[in-house]
């Protein structure tokens, strides 16, 4: 049985303006272990997928149909407090801004402890050592001193530290990381990708990392879900999706990275337009208006989903149904 | 820390000069003899000496100010015109009552305030948030010279239940300290409801509904410690304005207190009296202010650790 | 062409762009309880200038044989302990609150907006020697030291005109300076200056042009304030000098006949709300609609 298992989510923002379908018939797998990638721009609906798994959808948004399969149970129907004992035990989360995300008046110490007391019998003294023990794991220098410092006496990359080691103390099965490294220097980004890598294998956790950097997707994915405007546009293994990207927008994303043997004067690939607002998604595809290679078709219906050969990898685009398979170029489809 | 209150006592000290030496030049900034003034026009030659020898007002100004500076360290505020007793005494003997009333009435605005604005924030837009938010205007709006009336005339004269007047138990404090307090539970409610509401958009909030904890334990441990730091800064100014309410609340209350103390030494044209009042309760004002602002440096961290 | 002149076309090029007026009118107008509180203020303007027409009965007029009677079809609010008509009084004293309160803000805001400026524009010593009085005045709680100079001249309008105003300029001396600390860092005045214009046109012409926003919102809720506080003063028997009417007065009256004549302290208490609800309706308005950016939940 697989770890996670979302199916068919849909989760609608109802405000005064209108209904912002924000997911919209999102469906993905996690299995114990593995490492997904949730990859698109800002408001594609990607942090919402995440906070449904976890329960942290409230007012106006509400998840309206689907269902979130966390080892065989539905997380939609549990009642809140049922809820919440999954919270901080079985899944965690970790959200990007270290600055903002540490309570100010509390000390950190505290803060993992008091997960700790809230969940499990342990006693105050059984937890401080616990964390003092987690504090180390996560690489911080003077764990015993940081315990009782406050949030605004430690770096960006410490705070970091600090929410993974309060994310992953009850070893949860699942982590789910928001961003984690976009708020951070560069050179620290690496380090706590590394940390989250190591600590994931020692635990033997699944993790969700949620990203814009597809940087990010190579170093540590096992597998990719590219979102566009609430719906996943495709997804699969890393590899396969890196080496063969056929939706057009995730062609762009990859090339629009620029590389080391990109010559000087070439112009990196953005894909023009913007996303499109979710209250009144355009029809068709989602994409269409800003798609260099669509199709009438595309204008007027959604493309299902499909999977290409026997693999994971899982498309939805016209251009790739069989009733269009003519309209691909050999060439185009293997795109770099 | 220290270097934060020493900065504050820098502040204050010369503030507290000042406002000695500007209640001394009272009694000289009225047009025309003060003390034919204060004893009106049944005085004789003979009063008038005596109460003008009394009060030191026969000596040059310069020495005047030094024996005031002089005896208001030594704590001694001179004497009643009408009863002859220290001034210092007959103000010492009605502070606690003024005190009593002041930390009654602080005590009902936050009883007030926290839960009610606390409750308007987390049921945003609900029939409670726009309850208290009626509430808030109410009470900013209503002077307290109403209020009170309007609390003995339900309280006292139609149900009977508490007593209009007087000094002793709990139920004589309950009408003052509501009408005293008042104004200040409104405006502090509207304050908690909009700390409340900007504390629970923050980030962290999200962090500790992840970790899994009781929302009990979010909106108060996590939510409301943050969001009470502006309210104490603004409690802590507001303090003052109570005083300046008591004035009028022990008038109506009949409340044994320095602010009515006040009011009826200016209509028996005690100066000496009313010289001190004024002092006392300006200087208990600043120092109320002072003490504030050490214990708003106790509360924020960024202040306590560096 | 003097110094002045040649600023005229810089001056036009260098200051900021005022909100103008109709945009405002525009912004305060959405606001629904601003608007019905600037209908009620006008209501209780043209009570005051009209009162002689609308009251009932000779508010001077003293009947001792219907004292302390309760409301009645003749008195509608009943009468005093002189058996003047409480109506008329009410009506008449809207008179005096209305003067009170806009000769005090009248006064307070021109004098501590003056104060305000010079003494942010100034700087060093004179910056210093005026924050440290308002310091010391602001050491004195509420009416405390509006009271004591009533006490020491003697009840009275003009008395209580004089303390109100020489204990209010100090509120609008420090939001002004305030302005005017962040406004004379902006480019235009560096500009300004460097092109000679004189100091003291740059103080008035350039700089409170664009501080008149929080000056014009503190000076409403400053009337609110003058009223309550000479409502205050009446109340405790030192403001309006008797027989004059003031609702402060009434209620004045009103307290010492409680048990009695409970109905003597509703009315001008209404009266007193229902102003100051306005002019904070106002004062709220004319602040969102002055700077759209300060609005707060």
């Amino acid at each position: 049985m697989a770890l996670l298992e979302v199916k068919n989510l849909r989760v609608y923002f109802h405000t005064r303006e209108g209904t912002v379908k924000a997911v919209d018939d999102v469906s993905f797998t996690l299995e114990k272990n593995e490492t997904l990638c949730l990859v698109g721009e800002s408001g594609c609906g990607k942090s919402v997928t995440a906070l449904s798994i976890i329960g942290l959808i409230s007012n106006p948004g509400k998840i309206e149909s689907g269902q979130i399969l966390f080892e065989g149970v539905d997380l939609v129907k549990l009642k809140k407090s049922e809820l919440r004992k999954f919270r901080g035990t079985e899944i965690s989360m970790i959200f990007q801004e270290p600055m903002t995300s540490l309570n100010p008046s509390l000390k950190v110490g505290f803060q993992i402890v008091e997960l700790l007391l809230e969940h499990f019998n342990v006693s105050k003294t059984e937890a401080k050592n616990l964390a003092v023990e987690f504090l180390k794991k996560v690489k911080i220098p003077d764990a015993v001193g940081t315990y009782d410092k406050y949030p605004h006496q430690l770096s960006g990359g410490m705070r970091q530290r600090v929410m993974i080691a309060m994310a992953l103390i009850s070893k949860p099965s699942l982590l789910i990381a928001d961003e984690p490294t976009t708020a951070l220097d560069v050179t620290i980004q690496l380090q706590i990708l590394e940390l989250i890598r190591d600590l994931k294998n020692s635990l033997g956790t699944s993790v969700i990392l949620i990203t814009h950097d597809m940087g990010v997707v190579a170093n540590l994915a096992d597998k990719v879900a590219v979102m566009y405007a609430g719906k996943i546009v495709e997804s699969g293994e890393v590899f396969e999706v890196f080496e063969n990207p056929l939706h057009p927008y995730t062609v762009g994303l990859l090339g629009s990275i620029p590389k080391l043997d990109t010559p000087k004067n070439s112009r990196l690939i953005s894909i023009p337009g913007n996303v499109p607002r979710l209250i009144n998604p355009p029809k068709g595809c989602r994409f269409h208006e800003r798609c260099s290679r669509k199709l009438e078709i595309c204008e007027i219906a959604e493309p299902p989903e499909m999977t290409i050969g026997n693999s994971n990898h899982r498309i939805a685009c016209w251009l790739y149904s069989d009733e269009f398979q003519g309209a691909v170029d050999t060439d185009e489809r293997y795109g770099s | 820390m220290i270097r934060y209150i020493i900065n504050r006592l820098l502040l204050t000290i010369p503030v507290v000069i000042a406002v000695s030496v500007l209640v001394f030049l009272f009694i000289h900034l009225i047009p025309g003899d003060p003390v034919e003034m204060m004893l009106g026009e049944t005085a004789t030659i003979a009063n008038v000496e005596e109460i003008r020898h009394m009060l030191g007002l026969d000596k040059p100004l310069g020495i005047q100010f030094l024996d005031f500076m002089k005896n208001l360290l030594k704590g001694d505020l001179g004497k009643s015109i009408v009863s002859r007793r220290p001034v210092m005494q007959i103000v010492l003997e009605r502070y606690p009552a003024t005190i009593k009333l002041t930390v009654a009435s602080a005590i009902v605005a936050l009883i007030i305030s926290i839960p009610l604005g606390t409750l308007a924030a987390v049921k945003h837009y609900s029939w409670i948030d726009n309850l208290s938010m009626i509430f808030a205007l109410l009470g900013v709006s209503m002077p307290n010279f109403w209020l009170g009336p309007l609390l003995i005339i339900l309280f006292s004269l139609t149900l009977g239940w508490l007593p209009p007047s007087g000094y002793g138990g709990f139920k004589y404090i309950i009408l003052p300290a509501i009408t005293l307090g008042t104004a200040m539970s409104a405006s502090l409610t509207r304050l908690v409801r909009s700390s409340m509401l900007e504390v629970l958009d923050q980030e962290y909030i999200k962090t500790a509904r992840a970790k899994g904890l009781r929302e009990r334990l979010v909106i108060y441990r996590h939510a409301l410690r943050n969001a009470l730091i502006p309210v104490i800064t603004v409690f802590g100014m507001q303090i003052g304005s109570l005083l300046s309410g008591a004035l009028i609340t022990e008038t109506i209350f009949s409340w044994p207190g320095v602010g009515r103390l006040f009011i009826e030494s200016i209509f028996r044209r005690d100066f000496p009296l009313v010289q001190g009042c004024v002092l006392i309760i300006a200087l208990t004002y600043v120092f109320v202010n002072f003490i504030v602002d050490i214990t708003y440096g106790f509360i924020n961290p960024k202040i306590r650790y560096e | 062409m003097n110094e002045s002149d040649g600023g005229i076309e810089l001056q036009l090029f260098f200051t900021k762009k005022k909100t103008n007026f109709s945009d405002v009118w525009y912004r305060f107008r959405r606001n629904k309880l601003a608007v019905i509180g600037l209908i009620v203020i006008t209501l209780f303007i043209l009570v005051a200038i009209f009162a002689n027409y609308l009251m009932p009965y000779d508010p001077y007029k003293i009947d001792i044989r219907n004292r302390l009677k309760g409301p009645s079809k003749e008195h509608w609010l009943g009468t005093d302990d002189l058996g003047r008509d409480v109506l008329s009084r009410l009506i008449l004293g809207t008179r005096v609150s209305l003067r009170v309160g806009l000769i005090v803000v009248g006064i307070s805001a021109t004098v501590g907006t003056i104060i305000g400026l010079l003494s942010g524009y100034a700087g060093g010593w004179v910056d210093n020697l005026v924050m440290r009085i308002v310091d010391i005045l602001l050491a004195f709680p509420g009416i405390l030291l509006a009271l004591a100079i009533v006490a020491i001249l003697g009840p009275g309008i003009d008395h209580v005109i004089l303390a109100l105003t020489l204990t209010g300029w100090v509120g609008y001396a420090r939001v002004v300076r305030g302005e005017v600390l962040t406004i004379k860092e902006e480019e235009y005045i560096t500009a300004a200056k460097s092109s000679g214009i004189k100091k003291s046109v740059i103080l008035f012409k350039y700089i409170l042009p664009n501080a008149l926003s929080p000056i014009i919102v503190l000076a409403t809720f400053g009337i609110a304030g003058a009223i309550i506080a000479e409502s205050s003063l009446s109340f405790l028997g030192l403001g309006v000098k008797p027989p004059e009417p003031s609702w402060g007065s009434l209620l004045n009256v009103g307290r010492r006949y409680i048990m009695v004549a409970p109905y003597l302290s509703i009315f001008p208490g209404i009266f007193i709300m229902v102003v100051v609800m306005a002019l904070n309706f106002i004062g709220d308005g004319l602040r969102d609609a002055l700077d759209p950016r300060l609005r707060n939940k």
